[in-house]
């Protein structure tokens, strides 16, 4: 126990409210991956209002604990983080994914309200895992270098500037992939839903991101 | 702690374990939203290739680095200042840190040869730290590593060396030679020839540049050499040349691949080395001309016999650049290449080696003073070997038996054996004993 708390002192000011807003925001990323889906939207509270509604404060609980599971220890923590938070993303987004093989519920839900919803929570939740990656990866680093020798002035520099443009780069990501969603609604009324062939625009949207992604990192290094 | 794992410029294919999940994660959320056709999976899985992606273009930064010693060549136990600047030349800024590799027989003193900074375009770094080196030999400061993270950290470090290594040599400290005084001492002492040889008829053979001292003749100055030295007040620099009839004594020292052995901090040649230097400062002190020979790695080198200090600078140089280890000739064919020098000086010789090792060595120093002696009279040849402590094992056991046997066998020729234990007692002193300092 006092090494943990040892442990929790050694952190850079800050990290701890940074890990726990992260691991929050995996939580409403998670609730908000859930109220987006048509099997929340469109079917009671279980077991059918005998009890109260708890489904938000257990999707809120879930994701929330997922993401404090990856605020700490070795890199395998994040990565079981990060295939919870796929289970609960393909779970939820199953009903769309299948909907033109199973009935009741006709169409694509992706230009919806509830499909931007669950969308974008989804890209909240994953965004935040990695954020939550960074700043573990960051304050052992400055750790570590501390313990090398090269000062905790030195290693705090270090793993703040990192910090900062590793935050960046997830934020920038993520606002590419939203751009995207909206580029596939916005072309879906000219060139059809996912039911009529229109989601292979996100191919050329895909392409043309990574075709920018590709001029930055070869042209603009230097 | 673990830290991101190094890799090397050459090594690009370095996701690390979270790296390699996100890109598993991607590859099958593009799976599933390309057989689903939806919109949510694939826009995933845009992000998640995305980051990968973005991670895989992360490379080592252009980054310039000079290093700058405050010496290059220095005495065993005297000090090295090391400053170090790294200057980033990439238009984006990294996080970096630097490591200058120390030798591992070198002690920091003070600083550090680590350093870690975050650095914007153009800004500059700096590590600065002083080496104490505590043995003899060619050693390299550096090279300096930079290895550069990854801000998502999904890709390994890569390192690059911004700054190749430097070499320092450094030159072996020259024990303190016993000073004897007295002709009892003298009688004493395990060292021949006694006699000091400062007087007698100046030749024509230059020995060294020094201060003048009352009494030197005027033709002797040296006006050039007084110019250079005279700065604010006169100072009178004269040659001085060897006096006739000088007595010679010729150093053999054994570099052969056996005595590479020991620690980090020192070697069985370094003791030998260190016992050669403290012999001939002895007699350099006495005014004799000491010779030189240095065999057993690479080609035999030769010193001609001078006097004065700069014989022992040159002796020392001479020991600091030797790289015991590499195969060279062996003692008799060092005899043989100093074979004229022998015959015409009629020196004292002393060779320092270890026994028991090169069968060849009784016929050698039989050579040696068979070339060295006058008329019947055989000249006087010493063996100096250091005794290696040993660690109990029948290995060791054969070895010391070994040694055993050749040196009493030298004894039994007329070759006086000088043995001592390093740690207990240092050459210098045991060559002391009994005298009066």
């Amino acid at each position: 126990m006092d090494e943990k708390i040892d442990a929790l002192r050694a952190l850079p000011p800050g990290s701890l409210a940074r890990r726990a807003l992260y691991a929050f925001l995996v939580g409403l990323g998670v609730t908000l991956t859930g109220y987006g889906s048509m099997f929340v939207k469109d079917t009671p509270a279980i077991p059918y209002k005998l009890i109260p509604d708890l489904r938000g404060a257990l999707f809120l609980l879930s994701g929330t604990t997922l993401g404090l599971y990856a605020a700490y220890g070795r890199s395998s923590h994040r990565t079981w983080a990060l295939w919870g938070v796929l289970a609960f993303v393909i779970g939820f987004h199953l009903e769309e994914a299948t909907v033109h093989w199973i009935g009741p519920f006709p169409g694509s839900i992706t230009g919806i309200r509830v499909g931007l919803l669950g969308t974008a929570g989804s890209l909240l939740a994953i965004a935040a895992v990695v954020l939550l990656h960074v700043e573990v990866e960051s304050s052992r680093l400055a750790q570590d270098l501390d313990k090398r020798g090269a000062g905790r002035d030195s290693g705090l520099a270090v793993a703040e500037g990192l910090r900062g443009e590793g935050a960046r780069r997830v934020v920038a990501v993520a606002a590419g992939a939203a751009g995207l969603g909206l580029l596939a609604i916005v072309s879906e009324k000219i060139i059809g839903n996912g039911a009529t062939g229109g989601v292979y625009v996100l191919f050329l949207g895909s392409a043309i991101l990574f075709g920018l992604a590709f001029a930055l990192v070869r042209f603009g290094r230097r | 702690m673990a830290r991101p794992k190094e890799r090397t410029e050459d090594d690009a294919k370095g996701l690390a374990p979270f790296g390699r999940a996100l890109a598993t994660a991607g590859a099958a959320m593009l799976t599933l939203g390309l057989a689903f056709g939806d919109y949510p999976y694939l826009i995933i899985a845009v992000m998640l290739l995305g980051l990968c992606y973005w991670a895989r273009g992360h490379a080592v930064p252009g980054l310039s680095a000079t290093r700058t010693l405050s010496r290059r060549e220095v005495r065993a136990g005297d000090t090295v200042d090391v400053s170090v600047e790294v200057r980033n030349e990439g238009a984006q800024p990294v996080g970096l840190s630097l490591h200058d590799k120390a030798p591992d027989a070198f002690s920091l003193e003070a600083g550090g040869n680590f350093g870690a900074g975050w650095l914007a375009p153009g800004q500059r770094a700096t590590l600065r730290y002083r080496l104490r080196p505590p043995r003899r030999g060619t050693h390299p400061v550096g090279a300096l590593r930079a290895t550069a993270y990854d801000p998502l950290f999904l890709q390994s470090a890569p390192v690059s060396e911004a700054a190749p290594a430097d070499d320092v040599t450094v030159h072996p400290r020259t024990p303190p030679a016993p000073r004897i005084r007295t002709s009892a001492a003298w009688g004493r002492t395990l060292l021949p020839g006694g006699d000091k040889a400062s007087r007698g008829i100046l030749t024509n053979d230059f020995r060294e540049l020094r201060p003048y001292a009352r009494g030197d003749p005027l033709k002797s100055v040296n006006w050039k050499a007084t110019a250079r030295e005279s700065r604010e007040d006169l100072r009178l620099i004269v040659n001085d040349y060897e006096v006739e009839g000088k007595k010679v004594v010729w150093l053999f020292v054994d570099a052969s691949p056996y005595t590479v052995g020991g620690t980090n901090l020192g070697s069985v040649f370094d003791e030998i080395a260190s016992g050669a230097l403290a012999v001939a400062g002895h007699y350099l002190d006495m005014g004799h001309r000491v010779g030189f020979t240095l065999f057993g790695a690479g080609q035999t080198r030769i010193l001609y016999a001078e006097g004065g200090d700069a014989q022992e600078r040159r002796m020392a140089a001479l020991l600091a650049t030797a790289m015991p280890g590499e195969p060279g000739e062996d003692v008799q064919r060092a005899v043989e290449a100093a074979k004229g020098f022998l015959a015409r000086e009629k020196p004292l010789v002393f060779v320092f080696t270890l026994p028991g090792r090169d069968p060849g060595l009784a016929k050698a120093l039989l050579s040696a003073r068979a070339l060295a002696s006058t008329g019947r009279r055989p000249a006087p040849v010493v063996c100096v070997t250091p005794i290696l402590p040993g660690d109990g094992s029948t290995a060791a056991r054969i070895v010391a038996i070994e040694e055993k046997a050749q040196l009493k066998g030298l004894e039994r020729r007329g070759i006086t054996v000088i043995r001592y234990h390093p740690q207990r007692a240092p050459l210098q002193a045991l060559l002391a004993k009994g005298v009066l300092r």
